[in-house]
Parts: structure tokens; C-alpha cells; sequence
């Protein structure tokens, strides 16, 4: 049985939080380069997100003030265990490395209680068993504003893909300017409603098997293609496009039920896989 | 893009249009969802917010340098708040992503739009930012907070007009 320190988990996680909220995904910055405008409302926009992440690199603050929840997912190998109380253990590193780095405390204990009780960024993990020959670490910022227009719906599991689709635009439509397009979708289908939402937050980090089979390329493809015609863009001022990327994943699933989980990303994806 | 500074007075600002692209620079009020569920619960509305501009934002905590993010944060969900906030006299607001124009119509406010995701961009125009309200609500407190050319787009202006198809 091998085993790994929660202690040295929970730096990993800290460290590459502070990481991603500060320097910006670079996938992202050639996405941007390539759009030219003419518009000054959309040249001042494109330029904002160029000079923001080298201000945000520059002084070492977060790119986006919501730094968002710590979503964290940890595959283990088999025979490989985790030594140590995980949460104490996280909890603690993230306070650490948010004070240290200036991200900020945007969970709250209670959110109905007037006497606010803030909390140190706690992480929200997922231990996944894995077949992988070395434990994997996922950690995404998620932020608020992107988790608001996110959603859960039961389909009928008489839906087809194309259904499917139009359910996602749907919510894409619904999400409008609100959460800083353009957008990342992750989409959970099947399964239970906890593992549709699971596999769609997954799905939506990028880092696990996405749009394999024909169905989810299916809707994926149905869902950029009809996405072209929705007037929303870059930040709602339509340019640019709506949706970057969409990643489907099917899960096995109950006769009777289709659960379809949609999570949005906004523009300023931060996510990043380490091997240990 | 046109300078606007609301240091001494606002006439300036009170004459953008919809689709105007300007630096805004003097002082401004933050305040979003918890600051203001709470500010309308109050008996007196707080005086030295008439006149004035609200940013819907909080702040990151500050790093050992000093430096910090503030951008804007989602308009849509502060709608609830307008009504009061327009009758007590706010002039404007900032935040990020489309509004109904209903209640920027009725009480002649304007809406502007920073552009979100950049936190580090607006926080670094940002000279200082001071607690003056609610002080245990950490990020969702109320700042006085100084600016300095402020890159901003005008969303609706006193006359109702939207950039957004609203």
C-alpha cells in the first residue's frame, strides 16, 4: 500500500490555486490575439483582458477579484492511500497561500446569518479511484458568477441528442452577458443527479475523457454549431464567440431517468492538472 | 476615450450616451448582494451615498505588496436593489453584464459597464480603498474607494438608452 501525506496534498492544491488565479490560462491570451475589431467598445474590451492579465502577472494579484471555490479532484491509483485528516489539511494551506497571495475570502458559514462568518477559501474535493499508475491532481478556481448560471435538469430518456443540445443553448441563452462569456460547458448526462453534476464539473475542467463517442461529439458539435447564432459574444457585445468549447460526457443511466447537468465556465478558465 | 472625473461635481458623467467608451476617475462607493440587502433594510438610508456612484464589486485581499483585485461583479442580480438605491438619490452604477433599463429610465441613472474577468486591470486604477461601512462583511463591505481613469463602456444613460437589446 503506498500513501501520500494530506499535508503535501494540500500544498499542491494552495500552491497551484494562487497559480491559476494569477497567470492567465495561455490558451486564452491566443484566443484573444487572434480577434481584430474595429469597434472602440470592442477594441477597449480585448484590450482590458490583454492589459489585465499583465497587470495581474506584473503586481502578483489574482486576474479576476473572485477567486472563486477550490474544486479539487484527486485520482488515486489503486492500493494508494491518503494519510492525514485531507480537509483540516486543506483548509489550513488554503488560508495560508489566499492571505499570503492577496486572493479572496468569498465563502461565507451560513450564507442566511447576519452574523457572517467568512471562511479560508475551503476547498471542495473529490477523491476519484483511478486506473492511473500515478495520482493526479485537479484543481480549478470556480467562480460565481459562472456557477450561478450553471444548472441541473431531469430530460425524458426519450431525448435525443439534438434535444440535448438545444436544452444546453437553452441554458446558454438563459446565461446571456451574466457570466463573463464567452463560456466553457461541461455537460454530465445519465447517471444519478449527484454524478451528472460530478462528471459535468469534470467534464468542464478538461482534463478527463471528454467527447468520445459519437453522442457526445454529437451534441458537442450541435451545441458550437448552434451557439454561432446566439447573440451574446465577448462579454455580451457580439463578437467574438459565444461558446469556446463544449465537453460532453454520457454516463451509464437508469431506464427511467436523463439527468442532464450543464456547467458554465466563464472566459477566464483556471484550471491545472498535476502528476505526482 | 473621454476623461470624466466626478471629483467635484457630476455633470459630465450625467451627459454620456449608451455606447460612450470613457475613463471615470474621482470617488465611488462599492456595495453588492449583502451590503445591500442590507442598506435597504435600514431606516435611514446612508447619506453619503446621494449623489454618488456604486460599484458593484469586493475586493481581494491584498498581497505583500499591497496590491490588490477589484473588478466588477454581476449587475443582473443587484436589479432588486435599484428601486431604492435610484429614489435615495445614486446617480449611477458600475458592474459587469446586461440590466433592464426600466429603473435607469425612470430615475434617469446610468449603468456602466466595466469589463469582467479583470480584477487586476481595475484594481491597479484603483488608489485607495477604505472600509466605511459594514466592515465585518470583509469583501462585501462598503469602500470608499478613489479611482483613476477607470476604462469603462456607458450600458444605459439617462435617457433609457441600452447598448443591450433589453
Amino acid at each position: 500500500m503506498k500513501t501520500i501525506d494530506s499535508e503535501y496534498i494540500s500544498e499542491i492544491i494552495a500552491q497551484n490555486y494562487s497559480h491559476i488565479n494569477i497567470y492567465q490560462n495561455k490558451d486564452i491570451i491566443r484566443y484573444f490575439e487572434k480577434i481584430k475589431v474595429s469597434d472602440p467598445q470592442k477594441q477597449i474590451i480585448l484590450k482590458n483582458i490583454k492589459d489585465n492579465a499583465e497587470i495581474a502577472a506584473k503586481r502578483k494579484t489574482p486576474l479576476c477579484q473572485d477567486t472563486g471555490i477550490p474544486v479539487v479532484f484527486i485520482e488515486l491509483p489503486e492500493n494508494t492511500c491518503i494519510k492525514g485528516n485531507l480537509e483540516k489539511a486543506a483548509i489550513k494551506a488554503m488560508k495560508k497561500i489566499s492571505i499570503e497571495s492577496g486572493m479572496r475570502f468569498s465563502i461565507v458559514k451560513n450564507p442566511f446569518s447576519e452574523k457572517r462568518q467568512i471562511l479560508p477559501n475551503n476547498p471542495v474535493i473529490h477523491i476519484i479511484n483511478s486506473k492511473r499508475k500515478k495520482v493526479r491532481i485537479t484543481i480549478m478556481a470556480k467562480g460565481g458568477g459562472s456557477e450561478n448560471v450553471s444548472s441541473l435538469r431531469m430530460m425524458n430518456p426519450s431525448s435525443t441528442p439534438i434535444q440535448i443540445a438545444d436544452e444546453i443553448i437553452n441554458a446558454i441563452e438563459n446565461a446571456s452577458s451574466k457570466a463573463c462569456p464567452p463560456y466553457i460547458i461541461g455537460a454530465g448526462i445519465g447517471s444519478s443527479i449527484e454524478n451528472a453534476a460530478l462528471y459535468s464539473k469534470m467534464a468542464l475542467s478538461g482534463k478527463f475523457n471528454h467527447n468520445r463517442i459519437k453522442e457526445e461529439k454529437l451534441i458537442s458539435n450541435t451545441v458550437m454549431k448552434k451557439s454561432k447564432k446566439l447573440k451574446i459574444g465577448i462579454q455580451g457585445f457580439n463578437f467574438g464567440d459565444t461558446i469556446i468549447d463544449c465537453r460532453v460526457k454520457i454516463l451509464p443511466s437508469h431506464i427511467a431517468c436523463l439527468p442532464l447537468s450543464i456547467a458554465f465556465n466563464c472566459f477566464q478558465e483556471r484550471v491545472r492538472s498535476v502528476v505526482l | 476615450m473621454k476623461q470624466i472625473s466626478i471629483e467635484t461635481n457630476t455633470d459630465e458623467l450625467m451627459d454620456v450616451r449608451a455606447g460612450d467608451t470613457i475613463l471615470l476617475s474621482g470617488t465611488i462607493y462599492t456595495a453588492r448582494d449583502r451590503a445591500l440587502t442590507r442598506i435597504i433594510k435600514e431606516k435611514r438610508f446612508p447619506k453619503f451615498l446621494k449623489g454618488k456612484v456604486i460599484y458593484h464589486a469586493g475586493p481581494s485581499l491584498s498581497n505583500e505588496k499591497g496590491y490588490f483585485s477589484c473588478g466588477p461583479t454581476t449587475s443582473k442580480r443587484m436589479e432588486v436593489f435599484l428601486d431604492k438605491l435610484f429614489s435615495n438619490g445614486v446617480i449611477a452604477t458600475i458592474g459587469k453584464g446586461e440590466r433592464e433599463i426600466v429603473q435607469h429610465k425612470r430615475f434617469k441613472a446610468i449603468y456602466l459597464l466595466a469589463t469582467g474577468g479583470c480584477g487586476a486591470l481595475y484594481g491597479s486604477h484603483i488608489k485607495k480603498m477604505e472600509s466605511v461601512l459594514y466592515n465585518e462583511l470583509g469583501t462585501e463591505a462598503v469602500y470608499r474607494t478613489e479611482i483613476s481613469k477607470f476604462p469603462l463602456i456607458v450600458g444605459i444613460d439617462i435617457n433609457g438608452k441600452s447598448i443591450f437589446n433589453t
